[in-house]
């Protein structure tokens, strides 16, 4: 028993740290192929705060979209059971972030995707892209890009386990924000 | 075969050994017919101008009615004790001597009419040596005679009731060693190896006197899939010895086509 | 004269057969039964203590039978009769334990530090021998070799191949730790695949039990990667804009179904197995998700709610229009072909309760296997008899197992994380 685990370990730790062995476990890592067709946009936006946004000169650069008295640091739109609508209340916020994005051409979102932990992962990973394509078609009406637009979904993965009612589950049903290289 | 016009005895042999065939097919049948269908008759016959000595006969059997025979007393103990369950087999198999206590009080009231008929037997022989000697009654004794006819035909009459109760009976006997054939059987019979459709299997078994399977089961016609047929074996297996049949119907379950329908209810 | 005398010969000759008639008993029905066998502790080399109790071939061996749920394995160790060759058999006192089957074995030091392992299968009642083997080991294959011992038996006696030499990839999730694994059917021997702060989800294995495709996020979405379990490399099959998710092979191996959603909602694409040749299979603009190729590579199954709700549907493998399979129920989700092409097994969703079903693709009855409330990700045994999945005991995710006609039902038991995503491995070879 001791030995098994210690095996385990051993090999795990060996495919974990390693540079040398092919195998990355975590992080970002450049593989050996890559057919996707998406490109990493230019780092540019990376240090966005003061210089590029619009915001007013006569603070230093507070990156509007970490700004707790900005919207834009808001990036959770909840969703109804089996729902796939932006709710009206959401609507403020998806502008707001329609604004930033068409003011900010370099600037690139993923909407990932998320539900409640019921029923199963592969269907669930469906369903959050369903929500965060439905997010997607509101920021195209309101003139974003398709090539700023990168819609995702965790499906479940993200979701609390263990929920019995729905004041549990209805904090799952969301789709987030994410601004590439945060 | 031998051609008549070469051998002039041939015709004599020829018929010597029709002869001999016909005398065997005789003796073949005389004790097939024995054995199976009317032994009563032959002991019968010696009683049916005597009425009330049959009714005692009928009346002690609460068995279906088999009048006494010399040894059959044997087989009536088997029937009423073993319940249709494994269980209750394999404990009367286990205790033979139990089974010998029950066996000497039944006799018993078959006895009584056995002495019966031997003596109705002398009682007649001197009736008609009266008769011989009585010539001038002899209107008396034509009446007497019709009134004998009369009783022999009442009783040829109810002889062959018996007659008819008896293969009844021996079929009824029959059908009941099959019922505890199958359900001996049954539920040795794995039926979780036999797949999920509806297979059917054919054994043959061949029994000793004892209810022992001679030899090995075999196989008549398979379900199809080798794991139920091989199941199917193992549970006659384990279900041997089979019920001891009754020597009256041994005969007739000495060899036995299992038919298995392992996934039916019905 | 001649014709006359055959006839009275054919008739006396008759006569017996004519009286003595066989008559047919007819037994319908039977027990659902689990066969009694025994497994004597095989003879072991005395210079070989690395051999204990609890490891030992007999062991394993009863283990895997009984698991099976056919199987009753009778207590040995008491037996006056220890054999471990065939004339030291004594049947009878066999016959008297009620077993009707009876393993003995043999294992014998070889120079190199190999090991030689002989067994024989004997027939209790029949008192003969069913066959048996003789394997040449290293001490390290020695639960493998047990193994298949165990699957010669379980043939012999059932007519089904074993399974008890096969593995089982799964998921695990200690912490925001996650770890993709491949096990022993029994569980024994667990071995990392990859492991990862993101999730790993749809783990599937190549037709030659070589290679497992899977879903990780460790790229913050979903990305389809392919990784040889001989070597441990690794490469990514799909990262296209949006999902890559649903992974499954062609019974060939050449080419993989995937799901991708680009910019839309998931679409079921083909795609060969190096990564390119990407070919759209679905075009809807519903949810089109969980492919899985049948095993004659006609058609893949799949999950579609173009209808309103979630329900299976199949499309020709070269593309066409899709039929529906599934019509009980408003949520049936996650289809999974049996081996033999001839059974779909499902996730139904009933009043908040998922449950693994099973429906009969040519007559569509349908069965509901399972009684828990949060079944997930089903697999096939690669016999077809028995289906592994996800499950929820006491609110942490566990592995199960249930027949194939629900009769049998098995939990396997997971010390630590939660489990979860198993996939049932290829036939070994």
């Amino acid at each position: 028993m001791n030995k098994r685990i210690l095996v385990s370990l051993l090999l795990a730790i060996s495919l974990a740290a390693c540079s040398s062995k092919p195998i990355k476990d975590t992080a970002p890592a450049v593989e050996d192929k890559s057919p996707s067709t998406s490109q990493t946009a230019p780092d540019t936006s990376k240090n966005d705060s003061a210089s590029t946004s619009g915001m007013t000169d006569t603070q230093p650069a507070i990156n509007p979209l970490k700004d707790p008295n900005n919207i834009l640091s808001k990036r959770s739109i909840y969703f109804d059971y089996d729902k796939d609508e932006v709710k009206p209340e959401y609507r403020a916020l998806v502008e707001a972030h329609a604004k930033y994005l068409a003011a900010h051409p370099d600037a690139k979102v993923f909407l990932q995707g998320n539900t409640d932990e019921r029923g199963t992962r592969e269907y669930n990973l469906s369903l959050g892209q369903r929500r965060a394509v439905a997010v997607k078609k509101v920021l195209n009406v309101l003139g974003v890009a398709d090539k700023q637009i990168e819609t995702v979904s965790f499906g479940e993965e993200k979701a609390k386990t263990n929920c019995s009612d729905d004041a549990c589950w209805k904090d799952d049903r969301r789709v987030d924000i994410a601004y590439e290289n945060e | 075969m031998i051609r008549a016009h070469e051998n002039p005895l041939a015709l004599r042999a020829g018929a010597l050994s029709i002869l001999v065939h016909i005398v065997l097919v005789a003796i073949l049948l005389l004790s097939f017919n024995w054995k199976a269908v009317q032994p009563a008759n032959v002991a019968q016959v010696e009683l049916w101008d005597s009425l009330p000595t049959l009714q005692p006969v009928i009346e002690p059997t609460p068995l279906p009615p088999e009048p006494p025979k010399p040894e059959p007393v044997i087989k009536e103990e088997p029937k009423p004790e073993p319940p249709p369950e494994p269980k209750a087999e394999i404990e009367i198999k286990k205790k033979p001597p139990v089974e010998v206590k029950p066996k000497i009080e039944k006799p018993k009231p078959e006895e009584k009419p056995k002495p019966d008929p031997a003596v109705k037997a002398k009682e007649e022989e001197k009736k008609r040596q009266d008769q011989l000697k009585k010539l001038q009654q002899m209107l008396a004794e034509e009446d007497k005679n019709m009134q004998h006819e009369q009783q022999k035909k009442d009783a040829q009459a109810s002889t062959q009731e018996h007659a008819a109760q008896s293969a009844a009976a021996a079929k009824g006997e029959v059908d009941k060693y099959i019922g505890l054939v199958s359900s001996k059987i049954r539920p040795y019979v794995n039926k979780q190896l036999c797949g999920s459709g509806k297979p059917e299997l054919t054994y043959e078994i061949s029994l000793l006197p004892t209810g022992e399977i001679s030899g090995s089961p075999k196989l008549i016609k398979g379900s199809g899939i080798t794991a139920c047929d091989d199941a199917v074996d193992r549970a006659i297996r384990q279900a041997n010895p089979l019920p001891k049949p009754s020597a009256e119907i041994l005969g007739q379950v000495r060899d036995l086509i299992l038919k298995f329908r392992p996934n039916d209810d019905n | 004269m001649i014709k006359f005398r055959s006839l009275l010969i054919s008739l006396v000759l008759l006569m017996p057969f004519a009286s003595h008639a066989a008559l047919t008993v007819e037994i319908v029905g039977g027990a659902a039964q689990q066969i009694p066998i025994a497994i004597v502790p095989f003879a072991q080399p005395a210079n070989q203590p690395s051999l204990g109790q609890q490891d030992s071939i007999a062991t394993i061996v009863g283990a895997d039978l009984r698991r099976s749920g056919l199987f009753r394995v009778l207590e040995t160790r008491a037996a006056a009769n220890q054999p471990h060759q065939l004339d030291e058999v004594k049947y009878q006192e066999w016959a008297a334990l009620q077993a009707q089957a009876l393993t003995i074995g043999n294992i014998e030091s070889l120079p190199g530090n190999r090991l030689k392992v002989s067994f024989q299968l004997l027939d209790v009642l029949k008192q003969s021998s069913l066959g048996g083997l003789e394997y040449n080991i290293t001490p390290a294959q020695l639960r493998n070799t047990a193994h298949r011992i165990a699957d010669f038996i379980y043939q012999k006696l059932t007519g089904e191949m074993g399974v008890f030499a096969t593995r089982i990839a799964y998921v695990t999730k200690t912490g925001t730790r996650y770890s993709l694994q491949v096990a022993d059917a029994d569980g024994y021997n667990p071995q990392t695949v990859v492991a990862s702060g993101e999730p790993i989800i749809s783990p599937t294995w190549s037709p030659d039990g070589t290679k497992l495709a899977y879903v990780s996020f460790e790229k913050k979405k979903p990305v389809i990667f392919v990784q040889s379990l001989v070597s441990g490399q690794r490469y990514v099959l799909a990262n296209f804009k949006g999902n890559n998710s649903a992974p499954s092979w062609s019974p060939d191996g050449k080419r993989l179904a995937i799901v991708l959603t680009h910019s839309s909602n998931s679409q079921i694409f083909t795609i060969n197995a190096d990564g390119t040749g990407l070919q759209p299979l679905t075009h809807t603009s519903a949810i089109d998700t969980e492919p899985v190729w049948s095993p004659d590579a006609k058609w893949i199954y799949f999950t579609s709610d173009r209808g309103g709700s979630p329900q299976i549907y199949r499309i020709s493998s070269a593309g066409g229009d899709a039929q529906r399979i599934t019509f009980e129920g408003v949520y049936n989700v996650s289809p999974r072909i049996s081996p033999d092409g001839k059974s779909l097994a499902y996730i139904r969703q009933e009043q908040g309760k998922f449950r693994v079903t099973i429906q009969d693709l040519a007559s569509g009855q349908v069965q509901i296997l399972s009684d828990s409330a949060k079944d997930e990700s089903p697999s096939f045994a690669p016999n077809g008899r028995l289906i592994i999945y996800a499950t929820s005991i006491n609110g942490k995710g566990a592995l199960a197992a249930v027949s194939a006609d629900g009769r049998v039902k098995q939990r396997l038991s997971e010390t630590g994380g939660d489990v979860r995503e198993p996939a049932w491995s290829p036939a070994a070879n």
